[in-house]
């Protein structure tokens, strides 16, 4: 006869069973979800880097006066942000020597510029990607500078290129903090998408592992985790740069403390 | 001998207006004076200053630094900006940079002085301000009066040849006005070159070498001392004055 007491302790048998063979299972696989997790850590940081120089850039260029500079923003930011991502990553991971073999007749060396690896592959799409929305962002943080701002930088004998360096991008910067942190989060989970060329990240052991032992659940809860680890830290990391470089007497804390205007 | 500044024929027209907002002007001002120029809003004053530093390019006529024609293409503007010092109405104070740190900038990136170096000149024209005790602290955190003590003290630092102000006390309170009033007397007494424009008719005829009354983009009338307050010629003069002491 089965007593309560029998279904009780079955339960927490299989409960116990099931956290010593996820235990056997995660120290199994932990070192290939570990190199999945660098890859990913290195292709989102590089993206991350290159992404904020092209956005600068194309933000500088979309404000210039030159309408050649101009137009090459405007096309560079409406191709990157109107097209899907995955379909920019298999250009360019398929595409893109093609494109320098056929029209350019330029040989293809495997791992140089013409032909990188899957990794840089990656880096290249996620960059251009991310440079185009930052593009915007960072555009939008210059416009919010008021004007002044510029004109006593150079009323003071700065040149443009100062102005913006010292003056107006720091400001910018710090204003856009919390909508460039959304943009990085992004990079970081898109690059997901790179098991496409194929790039062995995160994403890729993952799937490797789910072929390998059916484990589903567990699996995609690892690597979820994984993800949901790196951008925690970036949003905290960015959270507390945000904090370190507020300007004293201007804008609201995330700490509280915000007076409650009636 | 060349005045340390000559405007000839001036003409700046706007591309979205038709009235011109400098209609053929033509200033001299010799080193060491103080000139005002006043006017209702819209005469044209603003932008005849900021035509000076070339923030906004004249259409026409030509403006002589110590004889030198600054809007020659190849006139160095940045060379320009050092002689020229601005005030702004609205201070314009580097927001996310420390009083101390808004003096030496200028001093570090344009004049390429040791920072050392240049965080002492900056503390010595501080001092002259009374703000020395303010170095470290944020623009936000400060008064009106001391940002625009801040902005003077900015243009200063660079040691300018020649001091412009674009209503340096129009965005104040009026218990604040007069400390720097005080500050633009006591750069007048040490014979600073200033081109003010201003609506405190007490600094005119305080410290005026020269009154300038300007209307539509035109010099309406120009007097010596502070004639222009206490007998004014054209009839336009005579009316502004009546309505700003109404």
């Amino acid at each position: 006869m089965v007593t309560p007491y029998d279904i009780i302790a079955a339960f927490f048998h299989n409960v116990y069973l099931s956290l010593v063979s996820i235990y056997v299972f995660f120290i199994q696989y932990a070192p290939l979800l570990w190199q999945g997790f660098l890859i990913t850590l290195q292709i989102s940081a590089f993206s991350i880097m290159f992404g904020v120089v092209l956005g600068v850039f194309a933000a500088l260029m979309k404000i210039s006066s030159n309408v050649i500079l101009r137009s090459l923003a405007t096309g560079y930011i409406e191709i990157f942000r109107g097209t899907p991502l995955v379909v920019q990553i298999l250009f360019i991971a398929f595409g893109y020597p093609l494109l320098l073999q056929n029209v350019f007749n330029v040989n293809l060396v495997a791992g140089s510029w013409n032909n990188p690896t899957g990794f840089w592959k990656a880096i290249m799409a996620l960059s251009l990607n991310t440079g185009a929305y930052q593009a915007e962002i960072i555009r939008a943080g210059i416009s919010s500078i008021p004007k002044g701002q510029m004109e006593a930088a150079r009323s003071v004998g700065l040149t443009y290129g100062e102005a913006m360096r010292h003056i107006i991008l720091p400001q910018a910067f710090r204003i856009i903090t919390p909508p460039l942190t959304n943009e990085f989060i992004n990079i970081v989970l898109n690059s997901s998408l790179v098991i496409l060329i194929p790039v062995q990240d995160l994403t890729f052991w993952g799937n490797q592992i789910v072929s390998a032992t059916f484990r589903v659940m567990e699996t995609w809860t690892i690597v979820g985790g994984l993800y949901f680890s790196m951008t925690l830290l970036l949003s905290r990391l960015f959270q507390y740069l945000e904090e370190k470089y507020r300007i004293p007497g201007v804008g609201f804390s995330t700490k509280g403390g915000t007076p409650r205007l009636a | 001998m060349t005045s340390l500044l000559e405007i000839k024929n001036l003409v700046k027209t706007y591309s979205k207006q038709p009235e011109p907002a400098l209609d053929d002007v033509s200033i001299k001002v010799e080193k060491g004076e103080v000139v005002v120029i006043i006017g209702a809003s819209g005469s044209g004053k603003s932008t005849l200053l900021r035509c000076i530093n070339r923030l906004v390019e004249p259409n026409e006529g030509e403006i002589l630094l110590e004889g030198e024609n600054i809007l020659d293409p190849t006139y160095n503007v940045n060379v320009l900006r050092q002689n020229v010092g601005m005030v702004f109405q609205s201070f314009n104070l580097f927001s996310h940079l420390t009083v101390i740190k808004n003096l030496t900038l200028g001093l570090t990136k344009v004049k390429g002085i040791p920072i050392d170096e240049a965080t002492n000149v900056a503390m010595d024209i501080l001092e002259r301000v009374d703000l020395a005790d303010k170095a470290d602290n944020y623009p936000a955190e400060l008064s009106g009066g001391q940002q625009q003590r801040v902005g003077i003290a900015r243009a200063l630092a660079m040691s300018p040849k020649l001091m412009l102000f674009d209503e340096p006390t129009s965005a104040l309170d009026p218990e604040l006005v007069g400390e720097i009033i005080s500050i633009m007397l006591s750069l007048a007494k040490e014979h600073m070159t200033m081109l003010v424009v201003t609506h405190e008719i007490g600094f005119a005829r305080e410290a005026a070498d020269r009154i300038i009354y300007m209307d539509k983009g035109k010099i309406i009338e120009e007097q010596p001392g502070n004639k222009l307050l206490t007998d004014p010629q054209h009839p336009r003069t005579k009316q502004f004055l009546q309505r700003i002491r109404k």
